[in-house]
C-alpha cells in the first residue's frame, strides 16, 4: 500500500578513490551495478558507506595511503585530496528529515541534499602538512559538520557477499528479526505474562524425578566445591525467561516441517535475511499497530477521521492499520502520521552485493523483480547475475568499467527512449537474459544469420570474440537507436553489421530482392544508419554525401558496418567457388525433401539468382538452422570485407580499454 | 588555513613589523595603533598557533574585551578557515573565567566560596545590596558615591604581580568592602567577582595554574588595555607562575574604560617586563597623514609620542571643518542633518562613510531624530537592549531566514535546545526530532515575515522563550532585555525596520552611524563628525588638568578623531542656558581645549563656519 518512496542516492561523485580518479553518476531509487571483478563495485559502495554506514568507526572513515588511487604519486606529501559526494533526493514528503538536513539543502527544485567526505591535509602557514583528517559536511559549508546523530535518520546498510547468514539469522541482539520485533515496543505486562506461563508450562519437566535428581546432585557438588561461596542456590530452567532475552530467542523455522535456519540452502537463508532487512527499514512513520492509550491520543489530534477508517480494532484491543485502501488515504495518513507520530524515524538505504550467490536463478528473477518494482526502499546491488540484470528496470542499471587506468561510473538513469523503446529493449533484455550489459564490446546484429557466422567467422580471423569478451546481439530488427543509446549511456563499446538491402527504383517505386542491374538504386541499410547517427548527434545531415563509398567511410568511423544485400546474398555474390561449393553442401544437408529440391537450389545459385536461392533456405530450411549449418563449411575467403573490418573494428576498441 | 589566509600573510609581510608581530615566538605585547592592522595579525597569529604549534588536547585561548569585539574576532578566525573546536577558547574574559577557573575548580577549592550552580546576580539584586551598603554608610545621594566608582576599586583591589596601584577615597573602600561581604551572602556572582576570584584562584593555586598551562600553552589577549587588572593579574601570574606564553594586543592610547578599570598603565607595565618582547605597529593603513597628526594633537602632551606614519592614504590632504552654532545642542543637531552630511555627500562620500558622534545615549536618541527628519537612514551602534547570548541568537535565526547558507540551522537549534535544557524546559525532554520539526517550523514560517516586529513578536510567543527564560538564572535581565529590544522595534529606532536590518544590527546597511565617543572605538569612517566640542563639555568641566581622567579625555579625543580616514567635522555652541539654584543661567561657552589645538594647527578662514554661512 506504501505509496511513498523513502529517500535515494541521486548522485555520486567520487574524487582520487580507491579504483576512481573522478567518477561522476546521477542515479535512481533502485540501481543494479554492473561491471568485470575487480573494477570497483565494493570500492563505489564503500565511498558511500564513509558517509553513511552507521557501523563505520572513526577509524574505518581515517583512509590510509593505500586508498588513494594508484595513479597519484605519493599522494599524502603530494598533498592530494580524497572527495566524495553524494546527493539525496526524495526526502522533502518527510518533516523530520526535511527539518535534522536543513543544512545540506544545495537545491529546492527538486529537494536536493547534499553530504561530502573530505580526507585531506591540514597544513601549517608554510604550506608543511601536518597531518590527514576525514571531514564530513552538509551542503556546501565545512562547518555544518555531519554527525553520527545524522546517520540515525539516512543511512546504509550493506549486506555482504561473503557472510555467515546463519549466524547472522541466530538469535541474538543482532539479528534482523529481534530488531524488528524491539520495533514493535511490546508491552513489558504482556512480555511478563508470557514469561510466567512459559514458566508455568515447563514446571512439569522440572519436576520429573530424573532431573530433580541431577538438579541435586549438582547442588551438592557445586556447594562443596564452591566452599563458603554464598548465593550458590542452583536453577534448572527449560527456556531462558527474561523478558528481553524471550524476544531474541525468536527464530524464524520453515516449511510445513518448520525447519530451522541452520537446516536451510544458503540460498533461502539469503532471501530470508534479505526479506527481514526490508521489512526492518521500512518507513515506519505509519504505525502498523497502535496500542490504544496512543490510538486515543491520536484520535483526538485527527480531525479528518482517517484514522478510524484506516485502522481496525484487533482481538488484543490494539488498533491494527488495514491494508488495501486508496494511494490518496494512504498519503493523508502519511501527513497525519508524519506530524504527530514523534518516534524518530530512521531512513535506510539497502546495498546489497552480489546476492546472487547460492540462489537458484529463478529465485534470483523472483527476489530482484520483488525488490526492484515493488520496495518503497532505495536498493543498491552489485551484480554478475545476468538474471538480474535481465530483470532490472532500464534505467537502474549502473556500469562501472575502467577506461585508461581508472574506473569510471555510467548510468542508464539520464537516457530518453520512448515507451515503446523501453518496452522493447527490456523484452529484449529479459528474453537474452541481459546479455548486452555484459559485454566489454558489443556487435549489434539485425538476424540470426549474423548471430551464428561473426563469432565464427572471428574465430577464422584468428580473434575469438570470447577472448575478447565481446558478445554478439541480435536484435532481431534494423532499430538500432534506442540499443546504441543504452549502450553509450553504458559506455560500452559497439558496433553495428547491418545489411545493405540494395534497391532499385523502377516506376518511382522501390524494388528489394534484385542484383544490381546498373538502374537508379540505394541502399536501405545506409538510410538506417544514416538516420541513426543524425538523430544520436554523431553527425550532422549537411556533413554526410551522397556518395556511397565516401557514407560508407564515414559509417565504419563511427563503428556501423553496412552491406550490400543481405548477408546470405552478400557472401553468394563473392563468387568464391569455396562460398558456393559452401552453400550447396549445407543445403545438401539440411534439406529433407528429394534430389529435384537440390537440383533447384544450385540451378539458381549457379544462375546467379541468388535472391532466388536464399527464397529456398528460408522456405525449405530456415535461415537460423542453416546459418548454424554453414559456419561448420565456413573459410576466410566466405567472409564479407565489411564483417570482417567490424570485428577488427570492435577488437581494436576493446583492446584500445585495456 | 584557506587561500585568505594566504592572501592576508602576503600582505603583512610586507610590513616588517607587521611581520615581525606575526613571527614572534615569544611572550610578546604588540602596541597597535589605529588603522595598524591589528586585527589581522592577531588573528593570522592565532590561526597559525592553533595550526602548527598547539595540539589537541590543548587548544588556543583567545580572549577579548566585549561580545562584540569577541564575534569580529571569531568572524575573521572564520575567514581564514579556522573553527574553534572543543579544546579551543575564543570569548570575554568573564566566560574564561567561569569556564575555565570557577567551573572546574570551584567545587575542588570551597574555600573560595563559589555557589553552585554559578549564578549571576540579577539587577534588581545588585540595586539592593547597593542602596544596603549606602544606608550603612548613612549616604543619602547615590551620586555622592556612585556604583560605579565602588565596582571599579573592587576590581582595582586584586592584589598580586603588579605594582599599579589606584588612588581612592577611604569611603569608597569602605564600601566597596561591605558590598563584598553583602554580596557573598547571596547565592550570585557578579562580573567583577568572577573575574576578581577567579585571579585570585590563579595566583593562589598552583594546580590551577598547571591545568592553564597544560589546556592552554599561549593566551592571546585583544584590547589589553580595556580589561582590568584582574586579568592584568592573571596575565602576569600565568606569564611567571605557569609558563604560558602571552600574546598581548593593544593600545595605551586608545584606553578610555577607565570608569570600569581599564587603565593604559597595565599594558604599560605589561610592556617593561623583560620577558615580554614589545612590538610596535606604527603604520597607519587607515588615515591621512593629517588625521594622523590631528589626533596626536589632541593627546598632547603625552609622552611618549609614538610616530605613525599614513601608509594607504599618505599623498591625500585631510579636510577639516570647524562650525560654530549660536546656542545649545538643539542647532548641533539641526546643522548635521540639514547642511553638513547633505554636504559631505556632495562631495562624493555615501552614508556609511559618515559617523556622527555625541557625548552620551540622549544626545544620540535627539540626533537620531532629526536625521529621520530630514530622510537621512542612520545606524546607531548603541542600543538600549543589551546584546546578549539570547540576542545574538535572535539575530543568526534571522539571517537564516534570509539567507539559509549564512548560518547553520544544526547550530541555531543546538543553541535553543540547550537553552530549553538549561531552564529545566520540559520540552527538553521531548524526542529531540520532534523538537527539531516544531523548530524548523516556527523559522520557516517566520520566513514570510518581512518586519523584524512581526517577525520578533512571532519567533518569541511560538518558541515560547519568555517562558523558557523566566527566572533564568544564567541570564537573569533577559526578559526584560527582550521587551526593550522588542519596544525598540515597536516603538524607537527600530521600529517598522525590516527583519534584514535586525539579521545586520552589527553593520550599518547603507546609513550614517551615530554613536556615542566611547562606542566608535573599533570602528573607522571616511568622515567623522564630532558634537558637543565645547571646554566644560568635552573635557568636562569637572576633571582637573593632568588627572587621570583629564588624560583619558584626551585619550577618548584621540580615539574619535582617529576613526576617520579623511575628513574630521567639529560642532560646537557659543551659549549654554545651565540650571541653577538661582533659576537658568545663560552662559557663554568656550571651544574645547581640543578644538582649539586642531583650529590651531589646521584652522582657517576657509574651512571655519557660523552655522548660518556653512555652505548648503
Amino acid at each position: 500500500m506504501s505509496v511513498i518512496k523513502n529517500p535515494y542516492i541521486s548522485k555520486v561523485t567520487i574524487e582520487n578513490f580507491r579504483n576512481f580518479l573522478l567518477a561522476e553518476v546521477n542515479l535512481d531509487h533502485k540501481q543494479v551495478i554492473i561491471g568485470e571483478n575487480n573494477v570497483g563495485k565494493t570500492n563505489f559502495l564503500r565511498a558511500i558507506q564513509l558517509i553513511l554506514d552507521q557501523s563505520f568507526s572513526d577509524n574505518d572513515r581515517t583512509l590510509l595511503e593505500s586508498d588513494f588511487h594508484d595513479s597519484l604519486d605519493e599522494p599524502m606529501i603530494n598533498g592530494e585530496e580524497i572527495k566524495i559526494e553524494l546527493e539525496i533526493k526524495g526526502y522533502e514528503h518527510n518533516s523530520k528529515l526535511v527539518a535534522q538536513f536543513a543544512d545540506a539543502v544545495v537545491a529546492t527544485v527538486p529537494p536536493t541534499l547534499r553530504l561530502t567526505y573530505l580526507y585531506r591535509p591540514t597544513k601549517d602557514e608554510k604550506g608543511n602538512i601536518l597531518r590527514y583528517d576525514y571531514v564530513i559536511f552538509k551542503g556546501t559549508k565545512e562547518d555544518f559538520q555531519f554527525k553520527n546523530e545524522d546517520r540515525g535518520y539516512i543511512n546504509i546498510y550493506v549486506i555482504k557477499a561473503l557472510r555467515d547468514v546463519e549466524r547472522e539469522l541466530k538469535a541474538n541482539r543482532q539479528s534482523p528479526l529481534y530488531k524488528l520485533v524491539k520495533k514493535y515496543e511490546i508491552a513489558q505486562e504482556k512480555l511478563e505474562e508470557v514469561s510466567e506461563a512459559l514458566k508455568l508450562a515447563a514446571e512439569d519437566i522440572l519436576e520429573l524425578d530424573e532431573i530433580v535428581h541431577i538438579r541435586k546432585t549438582l547442588q551438592e557438588r557445586f556447594t562443596s566445591l564452591s566452599g563458603l561461596q554464598k548465593d550458590n542456590q542452583i536453577t534448572l530452567r527449560t527456556f531462558d525467561i527474561d523478558t528481553e532475552r524471550l524476544l531474541y530467542n525468536l527464530q524464524v523455522y520453515m516449511g510445513l516441517k518448520e525447519r530451522p535456519v541452520a537446516e536451510l540452502s544458503l540460498g533461502l537463508a539469503n532471501i530470508l535475511f534479505v526479506s527481514l532487512m526490508l521489512i526492518l527499514i521500512k518507513d515506519n512513520t505509519v504505525l502498523p499497530i497502535i496500542k490504544p492509550e496512543k490510538f486515543k491520543e491520536l484520535s483526538q489530534l485527527d480531525t479528518s477521521g482517517i484514522l478510524k477508517e484506516l485502522y481496525e480494532e484487533s482481538k488484543n484491543g490494539n488498533y491494527v492499520l488495514k491494508g488495501g485502501h486508496s494511494s490518496q488515504k494512504a498519503k493523508v495518513l502519511y501527513e497525519f502520521m508524519d506530524e504527530y507520530n514523534y518516534s524518530p524515524q530512521s531512513f535506510t538505504i539497502l546495498a546489497v552485493e552480489e546476492p546472487e550467490a547460492h540462489l537458484h536463478p529463478v529465485l534470483q528473477r523472483l527476489l530482484y523483480r520483488e525488490i526492484l518494482h515493488k520496495s518503497s526502499t532505495s536498493v543498491i546491488f552489485t551484480s554478475h547475475s545476468t538474471f538480474i540484470a535481465s530483470v532490472a528496470p532500464l534505467n537502474t542499471i549502473v556500469h562501472i568499467r575502467p577506461i585508461d587506468e581508472a574506473s569510471e561510473v555510467f548510468s542508464t538513469v539520464e537516457m530518453v527512449l520512448t515507451k515503446r523503446e523501453r518496452k522493447d529493449i527490456e523484452r529484449y533484455i529479459d528474453a537474452k537474459r541481459g546479455e548486452i550489459y555484459f559485454g566489454k564490446g558489443i556487435i549489434l546484429t539485425e538476424g540470426i544469420t549474423e548471430e551464428y557466422i561473426v563469432p565464427a567467422a572471428a574465430e577464422l580471423l584468428g580473434t575469438s570474440l570470447d577472448d575478447y569478451g565481446i558478445v554478439v546481439c541480435n536484435i532481431n530488427s534494423t532499430n538500432f537507436e534506442p540499443y546504441v543509446q543504452l549502450l553509450d549511456a553504458l559506455s560500452i563499446p559497439w558496433a553495428i553489421f547491418t545489411d545493405g538491402d540494395y534497391y532499385e527504383i523502377v516506376d518511382e517505386e522501390r524494388v528489394y530482392h534484385v542484383m544490381d542491374s546498373g538502374a537508379d538504386s540505394g541502399y536501405r541499410g545506409h538510410d538506417h544508419i544514416k538516420n541513426l547517427l543524425i538523430n544520436l548527434d554523431y553527425e550532422e545531415e549537411d556533413d554526410l554525401t551522397e556518395d556511397i563509398a565516401e557514407e560508407d567511410e564515414v559509417f565504419r568511423g563511427h563503428g556501423c558496418f553496412v552491406g550490400l544485400y543481405t548477408l546470405e546474398v552478400d557472401m553468394m555474390d563473392s563468387g568464391d567457388d569455396d562460398v558456393i561449393a559452401a552453400f550447396k553442401t549445407t543445403y545438401g544437408e539440411l534439406i529433407t525433401g528429394g534430389d529435384k529440391m537440390k537440383e533447384n537450389f544450385e540451378t539458381a545459385i549457379d544462375a546467379g539468382d541468388y535472391w532466388a536461392a536464399l527464397k529456398k533456405i528460408e522456405g525449405n530450411v530456415s535461415k537460423g538452422r542453416f546459418a548454424q549449418r554453414l559456419v561448420s563449411h565456413l573459410g576466410t575467403g566466405m567472409i564479407p570485407n565489411y564483417i570482417s573490418e567490424g570485428i577488427q573494428y570492435i577488437v581494436d576498441k576493446v583492446k584500445g580499454d585495456e | 588555513m584557506n587561500d585568505q589566509f594566504f592572501h592576508d600573510l602576503a600582505l603583512i609581510k610586507t610590513d616588517p613589523s607587521q611581520w615581525a608581530a606575526y613571527q614572534s615566538m615569544e611572550s610578546t605585547a604588540v602596541i597597535a595603533g589605529p588603522g595598524s592592522g591589528k586585527t589581522r595579525v592577531l588573528s593570522l597569529k592565532a590561526v597559525t598557533l592553533a595550526r602548527s604549534t598547539i595540539h589537541a588536547p590543548a587548544g588556543l585561548a583567545c580572549i577579548s574585551y566585549s561580545r562584540e569585539t569577541v564575534r569580529e574576532l571569531k568572524k575573521r578566525l572564520k575567514l581564514y578557515g579556522f573553527i574553534p573546536g572543543p579544546h579551543d577558547f575564543i570569548g570575554t574574559i568573564h566566560s574564561f573565567s567561569l569556564l575555565h577557573v570557577l567551573r572546574p575548580f570551584g567545587q575542588l577549592f570551597p574555600e573560595y566560596g563559589i555557589p553552585f550552580p554559578v549564578k549571576i546576580i540579577p539587577g534588581e539584586t545588585a540595586r539592593e545590596i547597593y542602596q544596603g551598603v549606602l544606608t550603612e554608610l548613612g549616604v543619602e545621594e547615590p551620586r555622592d558615591l556612585p556604583a560605579i566608582d565602588i565596582n571599579r576599586y573592587r576590581s582595582l583591589a586584586i592584589q598580586g604581580l603588579s605594582a599599579i596601584t589606584k588612588p581612592t577615597t577611604p569611603l569608597i573602600k569602605k564600601a566597596a568592602k561591605l558590598y563584598e561581604e553583602r554580596l557573598f551572602k547571596t547565592p550570585y556572582l557578579d562580573f567583577t567577582s568572577i573575574i576578581n576570584i577567579s585571579a585570585q584562584m590563579i595566583h593562589e593555586q598552583e594546580y590551577v595554574r598547571k591545568t592553564l598551562q597544560s589546556k592552554f600553552p599561549w593566551l592571546l589577549i585583544d584590547e589589553y588595555q580595556d580589561l582590568g587588572k584582574a586579568l592584568h593579574e592573571m596575565v602576569l601570574e600565568l606569564l611567571y607562575n605557569a609558563g604560558i606564553k602571552i600574546y598581548a594586543v593593544g593600545d595605551m592610547n586608545q584606553s578610555i574604560y577607565g570608569f570600569n578599570g581599564g587603565y593604559p598603565e597595565f599594558l604599560e607595565e605589561l610592556l617593561e617586563k623583560d620577558d615580554i618582547k614589545g612590538i610596535r605597529l606604527d603604520a597607519n593603513y587607515r588615515s591621512t597623514q593629517h588625521i594622523i597628526d590631528a589626533s596626536m594633537e589632541t593627546l598632547l602632551p603625552v609622552p611618549p609620542i609614538p610616530k605613525y606614519v599614513a601608509q594607504a592614504r599618505k599623498d591625500e590632504a585631510a579636510d577639516f571643518a570647524f562650525i560654530t552654532c549660536e546656542e545649545e545642542l538643539e542647532p548641533q543637531y539641526d546643522i548635521t542633518a540639514k547642511k553638513v552630511i547633505p554636504y559631505l555627500l556632495k562631495n562624493g562620500l555615501t552614508y556609511n562613510e559618515i559617523a556622527v558622534i555625541a557625548a552620551a545615549n540622549s544626545h544620540v536618541k535627539r540626533l537620531s531624530q532629526h536625521l529621520k527628519m530630514a530622510c537621512i537612514p542612520f545606524y546607531v551602534a548603541k542600543w538600549d537592549f543589551e546584546n546578549s547570548n539570547v540576542v545574538v541568537w535572535l539575530q543568526d535565526c534571522a539571517e537564516w531566514c534570509i539567507n539559509p547558507s549564512a548560518q547553520s540551522f544544526d547550530d541555531l537549534f543546538r543553541t535553543w535546545y540547550n537553552l530549553l535544557l538549561q531552564h529545566g524546559d520540559e520540552r527538553a525532554l521531548w524526542e529531540r526530532i520532534r523538537l527539531k520539526v516544531l523548530f524548523y517550523k516556527i523559522l520557516t514560517t517566520a520566513k514570510a515575515m518581512p518586519v523584524m516586529l512581526d517577525w520578533l513578536t512571532y519567533l518569541i510567543d511560538e518558541l515560547q522563550l519568555k517562558k523558557t527564560l523566566k527566572d533564568s538564572e544564567q541570564f537573569p535581565n533577559e526578559v526584560e532585555n527582550l521587551d526593550i529590544l522588542t519596544d525598540e522595534a515597536k516603538l524607537h529606532n527600530l521600529k517598522g525596520a525590516s527583519l534584514e536590518r535586525f539579521a545586520k544590527l552589527g553593520f550599518p546597511d547603507n546609513e550614517v552611524t551615530i554613536t556615542t565617543r566611547h562606542s566608535v572605538k573599533g570602528l573607522e569612517f571616511e568622515s567623522v563628525v564630532l558634537l558637543g566640542m565645547e571646554e566644560g563639555n568635552f573635557p568636562n568641566y569637572r576633571y582637573a588638568n593632568n588627572s587621570p581622567q583629564m588624560e583619558e579625555e584626551q585619550r577618548l579625543c584621540y580615539v574619535c578623531v582617529s576613526r576617520a580616514k579623511k575628513t574630521c567635522v567639529l560642532i560646537r555652541s557659543k551659549f549654554y542656558t545651565i540650571p541653577t539654584r538661582r533659576g537658568p543661567w545663560r552662559k557663554e561657552s568656550q571651544a574645547s581645549r581640543f578644538w582649539l589645538a586642531l583650529h590651531h594647527r589646521f584652522g582657517n578662514k576657509k574651512n571655519t563656519f557660523d552655522d548660518k554661512d556653512f555652505p548648503g
